[in-house]
């Protein structure tokens, strides 16, 4: 049984179908990558998944605990477990960078301000920070947004980390950076990753095992190299950033 | 050609029953969300920090636009009751007249009105900003209630601080009044002061604080539920404020006169 099993899953927003069964399996201390064209609802897959959403049909499985049917109080336990690095990054922004890291350890534990303080600054330096902790987030560039972001999102020492789209944004550079740090810190703690994306490069890269989200379902899960030589042909069009093919824009 | 249209299609009732359906289904979202943020106002953690940044945002930071806006409506309510009173020759009755207006009245719309154009538009906006970038998941994510850590302190600030407010703008509003009536229009000083003594009872003054706390409670709600729902990038941020801001101040002015209606009855 894998650690987390998405079965079925179902949710239409006023009427507009996003997701229409998706079947995925995220296996304990992998990186699986969820590849897919944008707006074809990778980040409402993950939502749902962190319990963010509700989906119409279908269950999410994680760890025996069925997440769909947990009440409030047990999601809140659960999501605990979560670390999430979202698209923009999403960091307070009345906030400083040192309180951003820090502010789940302030929720939830009893720990000193010095000792969360020492926390995070173990954290950015992680993700290759230092020295930034008084700055506001606005005053950072994209990809020290994502890197606090990241320092934030394993602060409580999560088991499973979600990042959304880490490298949308960056520029070559820093994209590849990005995808080196995840790689690394995945293999380093041990993490379960979970990683959506659009870019094909730097899924082969990153992930154990690749699926593509297609009209709401997932079509397809590979390795790498099963992606690579797959004769799926939405697999091909989209690997090959062909326009013609079974993947049209609306 | 004219095409024929039935009645049916010009009433076109299903779009009626549409629109009404979608206002009273956001009406009721609203109510049950502000049934929470009553719960989870006793909920612990008591996040005082946040309610005294709240505070001072919303009371302390207003106080000068109160005094101007009061004092001015003090004066200005001075100049236009004496026109009208001294054709009676009651000259004497324009303190009291104006301070029973403004305490009741013009003390706790006025404020509520400005507090919302200064304080409820920067809730809508900020809370809109953080709904529209992920912040409110993020907040989620991070097993935070982002109704406790957010709307909370915001809602229970406005709602203690627009009665201190309204305080001040009755205090300044009555002094401006005192100062154009008196010195400028040669009113006595001791009639004026004697009538309002005589007329003005606690009970005006306290009806206009009880109507400017329900207002405080109101605008912040209005505020920050329209910025919480907000969606649709920047364009639904621009959207989220405006229409906050203006259903807030319909809802006072609305809510005013219901709400004198019931102390009336009561
Ligand atoms: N809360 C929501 N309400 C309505 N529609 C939504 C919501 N969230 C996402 N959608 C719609 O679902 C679709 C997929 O969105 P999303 O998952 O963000 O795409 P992406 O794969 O680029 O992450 C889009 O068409 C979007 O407009
Ligand atoms: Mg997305």
């Amino acid at each position: 049984m894998a650690f987390i099993e998405v079965r079925g899953l179902h949710k239409a927003f006023g009427g507009k179908p996003v997701l229409r069964g998706v079947d995925l399996d995220i296996e304990r201390g992998r990186t699986t990558v969820i590849l897919g064209q944008s707006g074809c609802g990778k980040s409402v897959l993950i939502k749902h998944i962190i319990g963010l959403l509700r989906p119409d049909r279908g269950s999410i499985v994680m760890d025996g605990v069925d997440l769909v049917k947990a009440d409030e109080r047990r999601l809140t336990e659960v999501r605990k477990r979560f670390g999430m690095l979202f698209q923009f990054a999403a960091l307070f922004d009345s906030l400083t960078v040192a309180e951003n890291v820090g502010f789940a350890l302030r929720e939830h534990t009893t720990l000193s301000d010095g000792e969360i303080h020492r926390i995070v600054i173990t954290k950015l330096a992680q993700v290759g920070l230092r020295g930034v902790e008084d700055r506001y987030p606005a005053e950072l560039s994209g990809g020290m947004r994502k890197r606090v972001g990241l320092a934030r999102a394993l602060a409580m020492d999560p088991d499973v980390v979600i990042f959304d789209e880490p490298t949308s944004g960056l520029d070559p550079v820093t994209s590849a950076n990005i995808d080196q740090l995840i790689l690394s810190v995945q293999k380093e703690l041990g993490l379960t990753a979970i990683v959506i994306s659009h870019d094909v490069a730097s899924s082969y890269s990153i992930g154990d095992s690749i699926a593509l989200l297609h009209e709401g379902r997932i079509v397809e899960v590979e390795t790498p190299d099963g992606i690579r030589s797959s004769s799926n042909p939405i697999v091909r069009q989209f690997v090959e950033r062909r326009v013609e093919g079974p993947i049209q824009i609306v | 050609m004219a095409v024929e249209k039935s009645w049916m299609e010009v009433l076109a009732p299903e779009k009626w029953a549409e629109f009404f359906g979608r206002r009273l289904t956001t009406l009721g979202d609203f109510t049950l969300m502000m049934a929470r943020v009553v719960r989870l106002t006793f909920r612990r953690p008591f996040r005082t920090q946040l309610l005294f940044q709240q505070m001072e945002f919303i009371g302390v930071k207003s106080w000068f636009i109160i005094l101007l806006t009061g004092t001015f409506t003090g004066m200005v309510f001075a100049l236009q009751t004496y026109r009208g009173f001294a054709k009676f020759g009651s000259q004497a009755l324009v303190g009291a007249i104006s301070v029973m207006a403004i305490t009741r009245e013009l003390g706790p719309v006025l404020t509520s009105l400005m507090v919302t154009a200064r304080a409820g538009s920067a809730m809508a906006a900020e809370l809109g900003t953080m709904r529209v970038t992920e912040q409110v998941d993020a907040l989620h994510t991070m097993a935070v209630d982002p109704v406790h850590y957010l709307l909370v302190p915001r809602i229970v600030a406005a709602t203690l601080m627009l009665p201190f407010l309204t305080i001040l703008f009755d205090f300044v509003g009555t002094l401006g009044c005192y100062f154009v009536a008196v010195p400028l229009l040669g009113v006595d000083p001791g009639d004026f002061t004697g009538r309002i003594l005589e007329l003005i009872k606690i009970g005006d003054v306290l009806q206009g604080l009880f109507k400017s706390t329900v207002f405080g409670f109101l605008l912040a709600s209005i505020g920050c539920y329209r910025g919480f729902t907000a969606d649709g990038g920047a364009k639904g941020v621009g959207e989220a404020t405006v229409q906050g801001v203006v259903f807030a101040c319909i809802t006072i002015l609305v809510g005013d006169y219901f709400l004198t209606a019931l102390l009336f009855a009561a």
